[in-house]
């Protein structure tokens, strides 16, 4: 199991510590409910973590839900090497916010992952799993 | 002749009585019914006033316990319905229209005059134009008053593929003034809009989806512009690309208070739509915000959410393809 990182920059962020352009969840206090899904080819899946990020009990004080979805696009299928390649850090990422904000919200927020088959292997190696929350393996 | 009436008084109406009454005028004979032939037989009542016997009932095989083929009396083929509360009956007529049971619904408009409002207001409550329709609704319901127009809430007019409603459909649209939701459907394009005073739409609406397989952002804008009210905006299909510079400021003209839920999928949720989304001049105040789109139109969508963040209450994104086509500072 890989300990839960500082979240530190990731290594394409540029030296002043700016990230990719993400939904910021800072000014809108009113949010209940974030869905987020991929139909992954290639790439990295920063946006995903960088949006959780911003997610607080003292941001968004009604979040009670968080459902995140991952699955790997049957069009153009890639390796489950290729897949670890490119998200592993990302991956790492998004199990430190869902951790972070179990703390945080102190179980008060619903936490949902699904993974298809590729997706599980994937975090199988990377031995990264989602604490507290429920996974749902949709393979 | 006998009159029926001497029978009821008794013996004391002989025939050679003196006529204390002038006698009743009969009545005229019912359209349909069978001529008198000849004098009246005696009635049964007479017969036994004169000891005669009636005739013995043929024996069937169960006519000691059937009843089945017992003449009927009148009184008893009415059907008295026990006054129950208006607002029962509509709690139940309300259950069959939770459960689908159109059919039911159906039966029970036919029940009484006092159940036809709620059995309507069910049956009508969505209701689809295809391509003869509106013809089939003015050949029933000539009285605008009298048709069920104002009982739709969600009307689905289909306007894509050989089945489409003709552009004059929309003369008729402002009958639907209590429309609530207005779909526009199907595969094949909107009709071009050479005279936008042929659109009209009922003022009431306040959700609009479309899904057409060809359309301009152009017709969608003239189509919102017309929906002071709109809260909820739905758009898929596909969209024809414009020349840029007639998209330049394409929402301001638009006046809706898009307040409720805001879903975009695939082609739909591009840059030029969002862009005119973000035009408006009243600002966006979705509550729901859910796009599925491919992974370019991203960074176009971030800044629409952004928009939206006060009153945001439920974000639901679906990338697909998400990846190398991003460009990460």
């Amino acid at each position: 199991m890989h300990e839960i990182s500082s979240l530190t920059p990731p290594p394409n962020v540029d030296g002043n510590g700016t990230i990719e352009r993400s939904f910021d969840f800072s000014d809108s206090p009113n949010v209940q409910e974030v869905n987020f899904g991929v139909i992954w080819v290639d790439g990295a899946l920063r946006w995903i973590p960088v949006a959780l990020s911003t997610l607080g009990p003292t941001t968004s004080p009604r979040l009670s839900v968080i459902r995140l979805h991952f699955a790997r696009s049957h069009i153009v299928t890639r390796t489950v090497e290729t897949l670890i390649h490119e998200t592993s850090y990302d991956l790492r990422w998004v199990a430190d916010e869902v951790a972070r904000i179990e703390r945080e919200f102190k179980g008060a927020v619903n936490v949902t992952v699904r993974l298809d088959a590729v997706f599980e292997e994937a975090l199988n190696t990377l031995n990264v799993s989602f604490h507290f929350c429920g996974v749902n393996d949709t393979s | 002749m006998h009159d029926i009436r001497q029978f009821h008084i008794g013996s004391a109406c002989q025939e050679s009585a003196p006529n204390l009454h002038p006698p009743h005028p009969r009545p005229a004979p019912r359209m349909g019914s069978k001529p008198s032939k000849g004098k009246r037989p005696p009635s049964y009542k007479h017969q036994l006033r004169n000891g005669a016997r009636l005739p013995p009932i043929p024996p069937t095989a169960d006519s000691e316990t059937s009843t089945e083929k017992r003449p009927i009396p009148v009184e008893a083929k009415t059907v008295v319905i026990p006054r129950n509360p208006q607002d029962i009956i509509n709690e139940i007529l309300d259950h069959l229209a939770t459960d689908l049971d159109f059919a039911s619904l159906q039966s029970c408009l036919l029940v009484s005059r006092l159940w036809v409002p709620s059995c309507r207001r069910h049956l009508f409550h969505t209701t689809h134009f295809f391509s003869r329709d509106m013809d089939k609704w003015l050949d029933t319901f000539p009285v605008l008053e009298e048709s069920p127009a104002r009982h739709i809430r969600d009307i689905r007019i289909w306007i894509g593929g050989s089945d489409r409603v003709s552009e004059s459909f929309f003369k008729y649209t402002p009958w639907f003034t209590n429309v609530e939701k207005i779909s526009l459907l199907g595969h094949g394009g909107i009709p071009l809009l050479q005279e936008p005073s042929l659109w009209k739409f009922p003022q009431s609406v306040t959700s609009l989806t479309i899904n057409t397989s060809v359309v301009t952002l152009v017709r969608i804008r003239d189509i919102m512009a017309q929906l002071p009210n709109l809260d909820d905006l739905s758009l898929s299909g596909y969209l024809i690309p414009m020349d840029r510079e007639e998209l330049l400021g394409i929402g301001t003209v638009l006046r809706g208070k898009f307040g409720g839920a805001l879903l975009l999928r695939h082609e739909c949720a591009d840059r030029d739509v969002i862009n005119m989304l973000l035009d408006i001049p009243t600002g966006l105040h979705f509550t729901e915000v859910d796009i599925r789109c491919m992974s370019e139109c991203f960074y176009s969508t971030v800044p629409l959410v952004e928009a939206c963040g006060k009153t945001l209450v439920r974000l639901s994104y679906m990338a697909t393809f998400f990846g190398k086509s991003l460009s990460f500072s």
